[in-house]
C-alpha cells in the first residue's frame, strides 16, 4: 500500500506543480494517472522516488515515509520502485546488455562498479529479462542501433532487474506508435498480472487507459480532479479533465 | 507594442547617440593602440618589411657544399725600381681573373683592382696578402652583370717587402648535391621535442583534471548534501586521515627502501604482494554485501580491509624499488636504449612520490566516510539536546582547526612574526565561526557540500588557467633549469585547468535522462558517474584531449621564448639573430605539425563518436 498525503511541489522559481495531492494505491493495482501536459503528472511520479524532492506531505510506503528519508538511505527503497521513461532513458553509447545489468546498481557493492563486474546470476537474470521482452538477440549491440521500440523494451528489462515492487511508468509510450505503444502497454501489463508489481503509469490516450487502467487518477493544474475506475470517465468528466475546450480523440 | 508609442524622432535620435558613441569609442581604441599611417608609407620602412618578407619566403631548407677559389695576382710594394709587370693574363680566356690598374706601387698609394669573368652580381673579398701570410681585405665589391667589378682601394702601409705580395679575390661556387640545411636538422630535432612536450602535458593533464573535472561539474555536484553534523565531522577526520597516510607511508617507504634489497628479493616481494592483495580483495568484495541490508561486517571484515589497505602500500612501495633498480641496471646494459631503463627508473620514483599524497588522500577519504557513520549514529540518539550539543561541540572544533589549517598556510607564505599568538587568536575566531554555524544549524540540516566543492573547485581551475603558462614557465625555470622539463611542467600545469574546465561542461552537457535512469535503480553517485556519466563523455574527452595537445604544441612555441624548451628557443634565437630564413624553417614546421595534429584529430573523432 502506497499513500500519498497531501503532497506538494514548488519549484524554485515559484511554479506550483502539486498542490497538497492526496490518493493511496493498494497493492498490485495498475493505476493510470492522466491529465494535460504539465498538469504535474510527471512530477508526481519522480516525486515518488525521489527523483525530484517533493517540498511538502508525506508518501508513506509500508509504514515508512519515503518523503522524509536522508539520500543515502532513499536510495535503498529506490532498488525497489522501478521507472520507466518516457524518452527511455537508456545509456546509448553503452550495450544493451549494460544498460539491463544497470539495473542490478543497488544491490552490488559499489567498489564494483569501477570495474563494471555483476555476478554470473545477475548475467544470467539479465538475459533471462531480456529473453522476456524477446530482444536476447541484441544483448551485445550498442543501445543507440535499436529502435525506439526496442529502446523501451531493455529499459523494461532494466527496471525488471530491481526486482520491483512498485513500476513507475512515465509516459512509457508517448513517443511510440500506436502498435508499439499497444506491445510496450502489454509488457507492463504481464509484469503487473504476473508478478504482482504495482503499476504506476502516466498516459495520454484514453484508450489505453480503458484497456489497461484498474483505475484513473487524473491531475489538472496541480489537482486531483478525478480518482475513479476508467469506465466512469464520460464526456464531463472529460472536461473537467481536459478543459472546456478539448475534444476526445481515440 | 511599447515600441509604437514612441516617437519617431526619439528613436532616430537614440541612433544617432549610439553611432557618436561609437565613433568616439573606435577613436579612443585608435589613439591608445597608436595607429600611426605615416610610419607604414616610410620608405625605410618598407624597405625592411620587403627585406624581412623576402627573407621568410625563403626558407633556409636546402644547403649546397660550396667551394672556395682563390683569384690572384702579384703587385711590387714598395716599388724598387726595377719595375714588376705582373702576372701575364689572356683576356680571351673565360676563367675569372684580376687585373690592376698598376703593378708596382708605393705603400699608401691608390690602386684600382678590376675583375673580369666572374658570376653575375655577387659579393666580391678583395684580400691583400704580404709574405707573412696574414690577411688584409682591401675592400668589397659587387660584380655587375657581365661578372666585372671595380674596386678602388689603397696599397695598405707597413706590408712593405720585397718579394712581389698577392692580392687575391675569394669567390664561393656551389658544388656537389643539394642536402638538408643544418638549420633544417635542428628544427626537426626541436620539433620532436616539442611534439613529445605536448605529449607529457597533455597526458599529466588529463590525468589530473579527469577526476577533478566531476568535482567542477554543477550537475552532479547539486546533488551532493550531507548533514551538518557530518560536515563537521569530516572537517575535523580529513585533514587527520591525510597525515597519518602520509606519514606512515612516508616512514614505510624509508624502513624499505633502507633495507637495500636486491632486486631479486624485490621482485619476488613484489610478487607475493600482489597476490596477497588480490586473494584479501576478492575475499573483501566477494562476501557480496548488499548495501543497507546488513551493515554490521564486524571485526574481521574490518581487519581484512585493513591488511589489504596495507599490502596494496607493500606492494606499490616494492614495485617502484625494482622500477628503480631495474632502471638502474638496464640503463647501464641496453647501451643505445639505455633511456628505457631510465625511463623505468623515473616511473619507479614518480611512484614513489606520489604514494605518500596518494595514500593521505586514501585515508583521509576512508576516515572521513567514518565520519558519516558516526555522526548517522549519534543522529540515531533520541535526545534533541544531546544531538544538539554534541553538534555545536564538533562544529567548533572543525572551524577552529579548519582556520589554524588556512592560517599556517598562510604563515608558510607570508612567514608572519608573532606565530604563537595569531594561532590562539585564529583558533577563538575559527572555535566562534563553529559556535554560531552549530546554533544556527540543527545537527541534521542538509547541507549542499557539492555547491561547495564545485565553486572551489572551479575557482581554482579559472585561476590557473588565467596564469597563462609563458608566465608560469618562469617560475619552473626557477626551480628544474632551463629546458623543455621546465616546460612540460608549465604546460602540464596549465593544461591541468584547461582541461578540467572543458571537461566538467562536457558533464554539464550531457543528457540527463540516462543520468535519472541510473539514479532511480538505486545506484549511489559514484555507480551513477560510472554507469551514466563516463560513457556519455568518452567522445568528448577525446576531441578535447587532442585538441589541447594541439593546442600545446602552438604553445610550446611560446614558452621556449621564456626558457621552457621546445622549438620557440630555436625560433626566438634566430629572431634575435636576424635571421629571418632560419626562422622562417621554424615557422613553416610549427604550421605543418598543427595541421598534422588537426587532420589526425578529425580523424580520431570521427572514428571514435
Amino acid at each position: 500500500m502506497l499513500e500519498i498525503k497531501e503532497l506538494s511541489k514548488i519549484y524554485t522559481g515559484g511554479t506550483q506543480a502539486l498542490k497538497e495531492i492526496s490518493f493511496n494505491v493498494p497493492k498490485g493495482q495498475f493505476l493510470a494517472v492522466i491529465g494535460l501536459s504539465g498538469s504535474g503528472k510527471s512530477t508526481l511520479l519522480r516525486c515518488i522516488n525521489r527523483l525530484i524532492e517533493p517540498t511538502k506531505g508525506q508518501i508513506i510506503w509500508n509504514g515508512i515515509d519515503l518523503a522524509a528519508l536522508p539520500e543515502n538511505e532513499m536510495r535503498l527503497y529506490r532498488r525497489k520502485i522501478g521507472m520507466v521513461f518516457q524518452s527511455f532513458n537508456l545509456v546509448l553509447r553503452s550495450s544493451v546488455l549494460t544498460n539491463v545489468l544497470s539495473g542490478r546498481l543497488g544491490y552490488i557493492n559499489p567498489a564494483w562498479s569501477f570495474l563494471n563486474r555483476f555476478s554470473k546470476q545477475d548475467y544470467l537474470d539479465a538475459m533471462k529479462q531480456l529473453e522476456r521482452v524477446g530482444i536476447a538477440d541484441k544483448a551485445n549491440q550498442r543501445a543507440d542501433e535499436l529502435s525506439g521500440g526496442q529502446q523501451q523494451r531493455v529499459s523494461i528489462a532494466r527496471a525488471m532487474m530491481q526486482n520491483p515492487e512498485i513500476m513507475l511508468a512515465d509516459e512509457p509510450v508517448a513517443s511510440l506508435d500506436p502498435v508499439l505503444a499497444h506491445s510496450i502497454m502489454q509488457y507492463l501489463d504481464k509484469i503487473n498480472k504476473e508478478f504482482g508489481v504495482t503499476v504506476i503509469c502516466s498516459l495520454h490516450f484514453l484508450d489505453l487507459v480503458h484497456r489497461y487502467a484498474d483505475r484513473v487518477v487524473a491531475l489538472n493544474d496541480g489537482y486531483v480532479v478525478f480518482d475513479g475506475v476508467p469506465s466512469e470517465i464520460n464526456d464531463v468528466k472529460f472536461k473537467e479533465i481536459y478543459g472546456r475546450d478539448a475534444e476526445r480523440v481515440g | 507594442m511599447k515600441k509604437d508609442s514612441k516617437s519617431p524622432f526619439l528613436h532616430s535620435m537614440k541612433v544617432a547617440i549610439i553611432i557618436i558613441g561609437l565613433i568616439i569609442l573606435y577613436a579612443i581604441g585608435f589613439s591608445v593602440t597608436k595607429v600611426n599611417l605615416e610610419e607604414t608609407k616610410s620608405e625605410i620602412r618598407q624597405k625592411q618589411l620587403i627585406r624581412i618578407i623576402r627573407a621568410l619566403v625563403q626558407p633556409d631548407l636546402f644547403s649546397y657544399d660550396t667551394v672556395d677559389t682563390f683569384i690572384q695576382t702579384k703587385i711590387l710594394a714598395p716599388c724598387t725600381g726595377n719595375a714588376y709587370s705582373g702576372i701575364a693574363v689572356d683576356p680571351s680566356n673565360s676563367a675569372p681573373y684580376l687585373t690592376l690598374s698598376t703593378y708596382c706601387s708605393n705603400p699608401g698609394d691608390p690602386i684600382t683592382v678590376e675583375g673580369f669573368n666572374f658570376e653575375a652580381s655577387e659579393q666580391m673579398f678583395v684580400q691583400f696578402i704580404p709574405p707573412n701570410g696574414v690577411k688584409l681585405t682591401l675592400g668589397q665589391a659587387v660584380t655587375d652583370d657581365t661578372g666585372h667589378f671595380t674596386l678602388d682601394t689603397k696599397i695598405p702601409k707597413n706590408r712593405e717587402s720585397e718579394q712581389p705580395q698577392t692580392i687575391q679575390v675569394k669567390t664561393s661556387v656551389y658544388a656537389g648535391n643539394l642536402k638538408i640545411s643544418g638549420t633544417l636538422k635542428d628544427t626537426w630535432n626541436k620539433i620532436v621535442e616539442t611534439l613529445f612536450l605536448a605529449l607529457l602535458s597533455t597526458t599529466v593533464g588529463f590525468v589530473f583534471a579527469l577526476p577533478l573535472s566531476f568535482f567542477a561539474a554543477k550537475n552532479l555536484m547539486e546533488r551532493l548534501k550531507t548533514d551538518f553534523m557530518n560536515i563537521s565531522l569530516t572537517l575535523i577526520l580529513f585533514p587527520i586521515g591525510f597525515y597519518l597516510g602520509l606519514k606512515i607511508v612516508q616512514i614505510m617507504i624509508r624502513s624499505i627502501s633502507g633495507l637495500t634489497i636486491s632486486p631479486v628479493i624485490a621482485a619476488v616481494g613484489c610478487i607475493l604482494f600482489a597476490l596477497l592483495t588480490f586473494l584479501l580483495l576478492r575475499q573483501l568484495l566477494s562476501s557480496q554485501s548488499i548495501p543497507g541490508e546488513h551493515d554490521t561486517k564486524g571485526f574481521k571484515s574490518t581487519l581484512a580491509k585493513i591488511a589489504a589497505g596495507i599490502s596494496i602500500i607493500v606492494f606499490c612501495i616494492l614495485l617502484s624499488e625494482v622500477f628503480i633498480l631495474a632502471g638502474d641496471s638496464l640503463a647501464k646494459s641496453l647501451g643505445a636504449f639505455a633511456f628505457l631503463g631510465e625511463f623505468v627508473r623515473d616511473v619507479g620514483e614518480i611512484l614513489e612520490m606520489v604514494l605518500p599524497l596518494g595514500a593521505g588522500i586514501a585515508v583521509s577519504f576512508i576516515i572521513g566516510s567514518l565520519g558519516g557513520k558516526i555522526s548517522k549514529r549519534i543522529l540515531a540518539e533520541q535526545s534533541a539536546w544531546f544531538k544538539k550539543v554534541i553538534s555545536i561541540i564538533l562544529s567548533v572544533a572543525a572551524f577552529a582547526g579548519l582556520c589554524l589549517l588556512l592560517m599556517n598556510a598562510l604563515n608558510f607564505l607570508y612567514e608572519f612574526k608573532k606565530m604563537r599568538e595569531i594561532n590562539v587568536y585564529t583558533g577563538i575566531i575559527g572555535g566562534l565561526i563553529g559556535l554560531v554555524l552549530g546554533l544556527v544549524f540543527k545537527p541534521n540540516y542538509e547541507i549542499r557540500i557539492g555547491n561547495v566543492i564545485y565553486f572551489i573547485t572551479r575557482s581554482v581551475f579559472n585561476i590557473l588557467r588565467s596564469i597563462e603558462s609563458l608566465v608560469m614557465v618562469i617560475v619552473f625555470v626557477v626551480w628544474v633549469g632551463i629546458g623543455p622539463f621546465a616546460g612540460s611542467l608549465a604546460l602540464a600545469l596549465h593544461t591541468i585547468a584547461a582541461l578540467g574546465k572543458m571537461y566538467s561542461e562536457q558533464v554539464e552537457n550531457i543528457s540527463e535522462g540516462p543520468l535519472e535512469a541510473i539514479q532511480a535503480t538505486g545506484a549511489n553517485l559514484v555507480q551513477q558517474v560510472v554507469y551514466a556519466v563516463i560513457p556519455q563523455i568518452i567522445p568528448p574527452y577525446i576531441a578535447f584531449t587532442l585538441y589541447r595537445w594541439d593546442q600545446n604544441v602552438r604553445m610550446s612555441t611560446i614558452i621556449g621564448f621564456a626558457g621552457g624548451g621546445g622549438i620557440g628557443f630555436l625560433l626566438q634565437q634566430n629572431i634575435n639573430l636576424l635571421n629571418y630564413r632560419a626562422a622562417s624553417v621554424q615557422m613553416i614546421a610549427i604550421a605543418v605539425v598543427v595541421s598534422l595534429m588537426d587532420y589526425l584529430s578529425g580523424y580520431v573523432r570521427n572514428k571514435i563518436v
